[in-house]
């Protein structure tokens, strides 16, 4: 029951998640979505009112990445969106590798980089000290890297996010704040059989 | 079971001979307190540093060379540390790389030496034979001082990083797909850490 150190005011983070995750993706229904721990599981289920076009991973962290790798490779029709944060990310970021090597085209990864563990209580994590995570996700291979960090990358980001010829990753760079506040439905199990039914017609 | 044919299609980056280049780019091996990845650089170091005691082989205990000498630097930091990794072994937990930036120990150097390939496991091409660049990835994960020797031209630079005193630093060395040097070394866990510990610390 530790008290949560103070956040350190920073300037690379300036953006508020709630008003720019939204704006860089655009048409949530274009997407299939699979997403990491709690902060960008709350941001895609207030996006999409806990749509059923969301696979959320609460508690899965390091997975994100890799399942929605499987996922892109099984639906070569479908645009499939990975929505990770930093912390969720570093936790298994050799899977960046492995997305390089197989590049396929339908897959994007944004990666929401508070530089803090919210979860836990907002101590501060490799990115807002040392980590550059565009750095190596360009350094895995993946040919198209971005980072947002300002309203003027916007544009950027949400085109790399729908561009159909490789595999993209965008840091967006946001303060340490909370996600939207939303209730989703926690059972791992119905969300599976919600997500595969939506998909696929059957469970 | 046979493994692919894949020897043939490194590409031309991979040229250097890593029975010349290791000790090349090691110099005096006593210098180090030495932590060993998989069977590849297991076994060179082995072979080169003769069974002499400031080695560690971690074999079989593929990603945690990296984690492994970096406890072993902040717990030396009169002693300089070397990991020896390879490109799988180090793909394996490439998110060390992380936490060796952030804590940042002035006295830790870490070879990768990438034969583009799997060797253990019967020479599979490995992610950085496909566009993965590790000395990039170690670079994006904060390390300041980073390397790629894949020319004899580039010894120098890479013997210097190795041996600078305020690291941590990052040299990856591009190797032709073959054999180690090879040396019988004993696989008993328990004596290497035994050895390891005592030569070190003059008790166990």
């Amino acid at each position: 029951m530790s008290t949560s150190p103070p956040r350190t005011a920073d300037p690379r983070y300036t953006l508020d998640r709630c008003e720019i995750v939204p704006k860089l993706i655009g048409k949530h229904e274009d997407f299939l979505f699979v997403t990491g721990l709690a902060g960008t599981s709350k941001d895609i289920a207030a996006l999409t009112k806990d749509g059923d076009h969301i696979f959320t991973m609460a508690g899965t962290m390091g997975a994100a990445v890799a399942a929605g790798l499987g996922l892109a490779l099984a639906q070569p029709d479908k645009r499939v969106m990975v929505v990770t944060g930093d912390g969720e990310l570093l936790m298994n970021v050799g899977a960046l590798a492995t997305v390089a090597v197989l590049n396929p085209p339908n897959l994007s990864i944004l990666c929401v980089d508070n530089g803090h563990y919210g979860e836990t209580g907002y101590q501060r994590t490799h990115t807002s000290q040392v980590t550059d995570l565009e750095k190596m996700a360009a350094g895995a291979g993946i040919k198209s890297t971005c980072t947002v960090a300002s309203e003027g990358d916007i544009a950027k980001g949400a085109r790399m996010l729908r561009e159909g010829n490789a595999t993209s990753f965008v840091l967006l760079r946001v303060k340490p704040e909370d996600p939207p506040k939303f209730k989703r439905n926690l059972n791992a199990a119905e969300c599976r059989v919600r997500f595969r039914k939506s998909l696929l017609g059957h469970t | 079971m046979t493994a692919p044919a894949s020897k043939d299609t490194r590409p031309a980056e991979f040229v250097l001979d890593r029975a010349d280049a290791v000790p090349a780019l090691i110099g005096r091996f006593d210098d180090f307190l030495i932590v060993a990845g998989l069977a590849g650089t297991a076994r060179e170091l082995k072979a080169h540093t003769d069974g002499a005691p400031n080695l560690f082989a971690l074999a079989g205990v593929m990603g945690a060379a990296v984690t492994m000498g970096l406890g072993l630097a902040l717990a030396q930091p009169e002693r300089r540390v070397l990991v020896a990794t390879g490109d799988g072994e180090l793909l394996m937990n490439i998110g060390s790389l992380a936490t060796v930036a952030l804590m940042a120990p002035a006295n830790l150097s870490i070879l990768c030496v990438d034969n583009g390939h799997y060797g253990e496991t019967g020479y599979q091409l490995s992610h950085s034979s496909r566009g993965v660049d590790l000395a990039e990835m170690a670079a994006g994960a904060g390390i300041p001082a980073t390397a790629v020797v894949q020319s004899t031209a580039d010894y120098e630079t890479g013997r210097r990083l190795l041996r600078a005193g305020n690291g941590p630093t990052f040299v990856l060395l591009r190797v032709k797909p073959t054999d180690p040097p090879s040396g019988k070394f004993s696989l008993d866990a328990v004596a290497a850490r035994i050895a390891f510990r005592s030569a070190l610390l003059g008790s166990r």
